[in-house]
């Protein structure tokens, strides 16, 4: 079996991942600081480490500015829910993830906000002239940006874009529930307010752990509000992070999977991960541009590129494809939309949508291979 | 020597923070529960003795740990003195 959804949830985890989360089960299952017992302090200790370990790979000074939430999505919601004021204008890239904009076009229905696209490119690169001219247009409080696209791979040149929205005072917000663990990250250096990330894609954790980083004086609303363990005599939230944003029982075992994870990817280094992944990525890429009848999406990964290569072929819709390399071909990919009809709106596939792959960082160059002579038996037996 | 001085934060987040760094320092430390008569709250703070008080404060008195910080020494069964004196937690 070749697995090729890693862009939907990596798979496999490092062994180490299974090893934290089933010494957690067996030896601690207590909760983190919730009450003064050895095994609450294991508990916690686990969560504080794994937000070290966050800390150490996006580069945060203090760590308690990391917030863990359940996935990305419910970072995004923390932020864009917790930031936007009524008559807000917000702009958003034109490669989002429905993560961003059902949110986002929920709060522009009720009217408490107006949003605009940054124009792009039909490989969805975006135009910075145009940017320009909408920046001098418009006067923006939000920004949203999609850091790596889920349907093509591309990277976001946030070093050039976020300059000019911070120059107009526009707050940030940073979706990369693709990028992180993907590329290195540096919160630092990026200059943006917030950083959302998952912790089931490249971070290689396992699912429902995810979270954000807030840039210091950054203080979005929080979703939720309850028992954070302190306090507990104040019927009102305390404002200390991270308990600010972190109500309720946390997925300790979760987390301590991540913990096991990031410090898998910080021994490993991110950008060697990178390096060999981007390699997967051009070989499909070429292997793919060879077959006729097909055509790949997005910008080329010559330049630097996420590992997730979306195509189509003309004569076979996008789910016979996947259903055949499934059945026939053992290959597990994800064909439609992705979640983003946006994006595919900017590619030119709405609404059939894409054939993604997506390998992971534990595939090899031999599945690779495999991968590509399966998608041409699938051309030539179904030639144009 | 008795571990008779309670180091309290806001936050578990800063007591793990605050056991890391004192055990690297080499600190004795404990992690026990808040004791009744400081607080009601439910969490954890750093018990540790009289005689690192100074060791302690300054290695905590560093950015990093911003928010309240508390220091008590029991005086006795049931009787906590808040050290008023002591005033770590420089805000970051």
């Amino acid at each position: 079996m070749i697995y090729l959804d890693n862009a939907a949830t990596s798979f496999p985890k490092p062994p180490e991942v299974l090893a934290a989360m089933t010494a957690y089960a067996t030896a601690v299952g207590a909760s983190p600081g919730r009450s003064g017992h050895r095994l609450a302090a294991v508990a916690g200790r686990l969560v504080f480490q794994t937000r070290e370990q966050a800390a150490v790979l996006f580069n945060v000074h203090d760590s308690s500015r990391i917030i863990f939430t359940k996935n990305v999505t419910e970072a995004l919601n923390l932020a864009i829910m917790g930031l936007v004021q009524p008559g807000n204008r917000v702009l958003v890239t034109a490669m989002e993830h429905n993560a961003v904009m059902r949110p986002l076009r929920y709060l522009e229905q009720k009217g408490r906000i107006s949003l605009d696209t940054i124009p792009s490119s039909s490989t969805g690169e975006p135009d910075l002239d145009q940017l320009r001219h909408q920046l001098r247009q418009q006067s923006f409080q939000l920004a949203v940006l999609n850091h790596g696209s889920n349907v093509t791979g591309g990277i976001l040149p946030l070093a050039r874009i976020i300059p000019l929205l911070k120059n107009e005072g526009i707050t940030v917000v940073v979706d990369g529930a693709q990028t992180a663990g993907a590329i290195p990250v540096d919160f630092a250096a990026l200059d943006c307010d917030i950083f959302c990330f998952t912790g089931h894609k490249s971070l290689l954790g396992p699912q429902g752990t995810g979270g954000m980083i807030l840039k210091k004086g950054i203080m979005p609303e929080p979703l939720m509000r309850g028992g954070t363990g302190s306090r507990s005599e104040a019927e009102f939230q305390p404002e200390f992070l991270p308990d600010y944003y972190e109500s309720g029982t946390p997925n300790t075992i979760g987390l301590a999977g991540l913990g096991a994870a990031l410090a898998f990817i910080n021994q490993t280094t991110a950008a060697e991960i990178h390096r060999h992944e981007w390699k997967l990525a051009l070989f499909l890429y070429q292997g793919l541009s060879t077959i006729s009848g097909l055509r790949l999406y997005g910008p080329a990964p010559e330049q630097d590129h996420l590992p997730v290569i979306s195509f189509t072929m003309e004569k076979l819709t996008p789910s016979e494809i996947g259903f055949q390399l499934d059945r026939q071909h053992d290959i597990m990919v994800r064909v439609g939309l992705h979640c983003a009809p946006l994006a595919h709106q900017t590619i030119g596939s709405f609404p059939r949508g894409t054939i993604r792959l997506a390998p992971g960082f534990f595939n090899t160059f031999q599945e690779m291979e495999i991968v590509v002579e399966a998608i041409s038996t699938l051309a030539t037996c179904h030639p144009t | 020597m008795d571990l008779n001085t309670y180091l309290l934060f806001d936050s578990i987040h800063y007591v793990m923070k605050a056991e890391e760094l004192l055990k690297k320092a080499g600190i004795v430390i404990d992690l026990v529960p808040v004791p009744r008569e400081i607080s009601s709250d439910c969490g954890m703070c750093i018990a540790f003795r009289p005689h690192d008080l100074e060791k302690t404060s300054s290695l905590i008195s560093k950015p990093g740990f911003p928010g309240k910080i508390e220091i008590y020494q029991r005086r006795g069964k049931g009787h906590y003195q808040r050290l008023e004196d002591f005033k770590p937690g420089k805000t970051a």
